[in-house]
């Protein structure tokens, strides 16, 4: 009895007359009612368990199909991305054969030499008849055959056995028997291009399921095939490009000023080479011939000529050779942990001495003790011996030469200043070029070789660092050298992803991350985001991180101080982690040099996106509140950035947003009126034939009609299940999801009569609807007619605000809106298909046990569960 | 007036200078060494030299320039120049030559060859005179 006041109210919808009637009656009858009531109500949930296996049933169905959309989406974007044509047409016909389940997939492209199309790739056709068709060319009136109007559906046309009558029509309607691939058939789709040319077209035959496709195969076959036509025309242009180019590239060659400076490279080295070698060979010669007549003074100074001379022409090989080591992709180098401060320490000797010996006073300012680098030492230490030793040349004698060292957020900075002849304002930007010299006279006074600066302009370059020569007042000239601390560590977006993280996705993440350490002054800096398990942070991008952790590093969530951070959502700033108790364990990793760390989150909404870690100050003080406060306020700056970036560059990502929108899409809001939907669409489209709408627009309808509501996954699920009135937020909040839809497709390269189908599917025929408010004729039919379905299969559905209607109400809501919302014309024929499918409708909705309070289906991982409300 | 022909020797290189003034001292000639361009041409006026020995890549002034600048002047119109340089491209050659030289040699030179150009030179200078 106690159970009874709850199974009456879970009845309540259904029962609610007769449970008002009981309330004034004697308890007799009430008792006689309450259990006809309960019984009544156990029938109710034998029904709803009935309804809830037909929606697992249905879920299944439904994960085969966003299963196959998915594969549809992975295939397009693979062979989008193939710029190759013979590469693309292998994909192809296996890409075909994958999504479609064709076990025959033959490719046939047009070939402008041969003026026919010919068989360029296959799948499921064995080597011998691979051959056989590899050779045979389709004549265009061959193609006239095989794209005969009768035998057209949609874009696609059914051959039949030959010999046979035909019959066959891809039908829902038509029994499984009528529907059997029969042998010897066969379906051509057409690679149209939007200029209405055959680029080619695939001939499919033996369907896995052994059953005609269905029109919702058809249309995926359709949309794949457009993406192919898309793919294949790129890469023909991109084929043509790419020999053009290497055409003109060879003609260029002369124009080129890389091709223009090797000409010189070799002028300019036989010239160095021969200046020292002309001394040596005239030299000897005169040695050879008056040896015996020489005096010996005469002799000791012919030799030292040829002594001094040779050691010359042995400096400027060793250079030469140096640098073409360094432009064949310098494979010798490696970059160890270096105290660059050490290794100029030890070249100070050297400096001083010969400074002394010319007369130049020689300085050095080391600003640390010790300044640890990864570098290459060997080149480093070549580098500065060029431009230490450059410096001496150009300062006469009293003047004075000075290295200085300094570190910088992100690098070091290493200068060398002299007071000697400076650099003319318009030369500075070349003197760093192969064999440039400001005047080639100067290599006679100062046995410069021209080639030190390019060779230090190169190891600089391998380093990634930055140099740059500048005069400074009020004599002399300056060489500056930024060495970064470590380049920032890139890792892939994400391991699965189709595609790897574009260049200018992973040049912009470093940039970040630079701005960020170089803001603050730090050395180590790491961006983590969530991995695709959500358990674990990995680093997306780091600077001043050995690259073994950047990739092994997975922080649980919780752990750690990223951890916390991810967990709690609220930043951390530790001042001296050796004082503080709740981190004795971390101490423990040998990357925090220094024992203050701060981790901001990065939050967009309550989520937290990503978590910043920076530590290791370049001054070696604690990170303060400060600190704090300045990245918290870059904080929001960066996620704006970072998800902005990522949503929109970044096309494996809106990959990633699509498939789980569609995913939960099609599992969450389409899962409970799957099929009438079906016939909203279906009335839909009967109507836009009635009201001739031609093959193209049809064809842009059917596919917007798939699509046109993916953008209310953005909508927030608490707005979405409302019970009442939204007020004026979440009616804006609903009112973006139609700009959201198209924001999620975009990757799709939606053609633009189908944006303007999905855009404007919201639109009042008096111009009261959104996103434009557009009025009357000026409304694209085609939305008119989405509006009409959206609305009739919404009625018709449950919803959290209000029951579902039966099909005469909803049909009166529908005429009670003409002029008003919908277009008069339009809902007419609308109105007119819908009675023509009314038993159809009823049926559905009784059989779907609408009226019941099964509600919404979560999902958790990709697995669809029925949660009662 | 005496009769050893004179040669003024421009390099700026001091070892090659030095070779060459000692060369052609020892085979008789009067020599005076110019290290630039514009110290060649102050001792073309003053010491009016037979031949010249012309590097091109010098300070302030090169040979190019230099020989050119000497053709200009009409009284030095019978001076003979001798091109020698380390540049040995096609391109400097011709220029060379458009400047004004009488003769190109690459350097590294060999010097009895040097010589017996320089006086051959000479000879047909003074039998054509």
């Amino acid at each position: 009895m106690l159970k009874a006041p709850a199974i009456g109210m879970l009845i309540a919808p259904v029962t609610g007359i007769v449970a008002a009637a009981a309330v004034p009656m004697p308890v007799a009858v009430v008792l006689v009612i309450l259990t006809a009531v309960g019984v009544w109500g156990a029938m109710m949930g034998l029904r709803i368990m009935a309804a809830r296996r037909r929606l697992e049933v249905k879920t299944e169905v439904l994960r085969g199909r966003t299963r196959t959309l998915e594969n549809i989406l992975a295939v397009s974007a693979r062979i989008n991305a193939t710029r190759n044509l013979a590469e693309l047409a292998d994909k192809l016909a296996t890409a075909v054969e994958e999504v479609t389940g064709f076990r025959r997939v033959i490719l046939y492209l047009w070939s402008d030499a041969t003026k026919a199309f010919e068989a360029r790739s296959f799948a499921g056709i064995t080597p011998d008849e691979q051959a056989h068709l590899a050779g045979a060319q389709i004549l265009p009136s061959d193609y006239d055959e095989l794209s005969r109007e009768e035998c057209r559906y949609s874009n696609c046309y059914f051959l039949d056995p030959p010999g046979t009558r035909r019959q066959t029509v891809p039908c829902v309607d038509l029994l499984p028997d009528s529907r059997k691939w029969k042998t010897g058939q066969r379906l051509i789709a057409p690679l149209a291009s939007s200029g209405g040319d055959v680029v080619g077209y695939l001939d499919l035959a033996e369907p896995a399921s052994g059953l005609v496709p269905d029109p919702a195969a058809i249309r995926q076959l359709e949309f794949l095939t457009r993406q192919a036509t898309t793919a294949v025309e790129s890469a023909e242009v991109y084929d043509h490009l790419a020999r053009k180019n290497a055409d003109l590239s060879v003609a260029s060659e002369k124009l080129n000023s890389l091709a223009e400076m090797k000409k010189n490279f070799v002028a300019n080295v036989s010239h160095e080479l021969r200046t020292p070698l002309t001394s040596i060979s005239a030299y000897t010669e005169l040695l050879q011939k008056n040896l015996n007549t020489l005096a010996p003074e005469s002799l000791d100074e012919f030799l030292e000529v040829i002594h001094d001379e040779s050691v010359k022409l042995t400096g400027i090989i060793n250079d030469i050779l140096d640098l073409s080591q360094m432009e064949n992709n310098r494979p010798s180098m490696k970059q160890v942990d270096t105290d660059l401060v050490a290794l100029v320490k030890h070249l100070e000797d050297s400096w001083t001495s010969r400074a002394r010996k010319m007369n130049i006073k020689f300085k050095l300012d080391a600003g640390a003790e010790v300044i640890q680098l990864a570098l290459d030492p060997l080149l480093i230490q070549q580098m500065l011996t060029h431009l230490v030793g450059n410096a001496f040349k150009f300062t006469p004698a009293g003047g004075q030469v000075r290295v200085g060292l300094q570190e910088t957020g992100t690098a070091v900075c290493l200068t060398v200043q002299d007071t000697g002849i400076g650099i003319p304002a318009d030369k500075l930007g070349d003197i760093f070029e192969s064999f440039y010299q400001v005047d080639s006279s100067a290599t006679r006074r100062h046995n410069g070789q021209g080639v030190g600066l390019a060779i230090c302009k190169d190891i600089v370059v391998h380093h990634d660092g930055r140099i740059w020569a500048e005069n400074v007042e009020p004599q002399g000239a300056r060489i500056t050298v930024l060495l970064p601390r470590r380049p920032a560590v890139l890792q892939p977006a994400d391991p699965v992803s189709l595609t790897s993280l574009p260049f200018e996705a992973g040049e912009f993440v470093q940039r970040l991350m630079h701005w960020v350490s170089e803001s603050l002054g730090i050395q180590v800096a790491a961006l983590m985001v969530p991995d695709p398990t959500g358990n674990h942070l990995t680093i997306r991008a780091a600077i001043g991180l050995p690259e073994s952790v950047v990739q092994s590093a997975r922080v649980r969530r919780g752990a750690g101080f990223a951890g916390r951070v991810w967990e709690s959502g609220e930043t951390l700033l530790v001042n001296d982690l050796t004082r503080d108790t709740r981190f004795r364990r971390e101490l423990n990793e040998p990357r925090y040099s220094t024992p203050s760390l701060l981790c901001v989150p990065l939050k967009d909404g309550d989520e937290v996106v990503a978590v910043i870690s920076v530590n290791n100050k370049v001054d070696r003080t604690a990170l303060d509140t400060d600190d704090m406060v300045f990245l918290e306020s870059l904080a929001p700056r960066l996620t704006r950035l970072l998800t902005r970036y990522e949503s929109w560059q970044d096309g494996a990502r809106d990959f990633e947003a699509i498939r789980d929108t569609l995913r939960s899409t099609t599992a969450v809001g389409h899962m409970r009126h799957e099929s009438l939907l079906e016939v909203c669409q279906e009335i839909c489209l009967a109507s836009a034939r009635r009201v001739m709408l031609p093959g193209d627009e049809l064809e842009h309808l059917a596919f917007s009609l798939q699509f046109y509501d993916v953008g209310l996954d953005s909508v927030p699920a608490q707005v979405l299940s409302k019970p009442g009135r939204l007020n004026e937020e979440e009616r804006r909040h609903v009112e973006k999801h139609v700009d959201a839809g198209l924001g999620i497709l975009e990757s799709l390269q939606l053609n633009a009569k189908v944006r303007q189908l999905i855009l404007h599917h919201h639109e009042n025929f008096d111009g009261s609807g959104y996103p434009v408010g557009l009025a009357g004729e000026a409304i694209p039919l085609g939305s008119r007619l989405i509006r009409l379905a959206d609305t009739l299969s919404s009625l018709l559905n449950h919803r959290p605000w209000r029951p579902s209607m039966g099909l005469d109400e909803a049909m009166d809501v529908i005429r009670g809106g003409i002029g008003r919302e919908y277009c008069p014309r339009m809902s007419e024929v609308f109105l007119d298909e819908t009675e023509a499918r009314r038993q159809r409708i009823v049926d559905l909705q009784d059989r779907e046990g609408a009226g019941t309070d099964l509600k919404r289906l979560a999902l958790d991982h990709g697995v669809p569960v029925p949660v009662e409300a | 007036m005496n009769d050893y022909p004179r040669v003024l020797v421009v390099d700026d290189e001091k070892p090659i200078s030095t070779l060459l003034a000692q060369t052609f001292e020892q085979e008789g000639y009067e020599v005076v060494n110019a290290f630039d361009g514009i110290d060649c041409m102050n001792k073309m006026a003053t010491f009016r030299p037979d031949v010249v020995i012309m590097d091109i890549m010098m300070p302030k002034l090169d040979g190019v320039d230099t020989t050119r600048l000497i053709r200009r002047n009409r009284s030095y119109e019978d001076t003979i120049v001798v091109a020698l340089s380390a540049k040995s491209d096609e391109e400097t050659r011709q220029r060379m030559k458009d400047a004004g030289a009488n003769l190109f040699m690459r350097k590294p030179f060999v010097i009895a060859k040097l010589l017996a150009r320089v006086s051959r030179m000479l000879e047909i200078q003074s039998g054509s005179r």
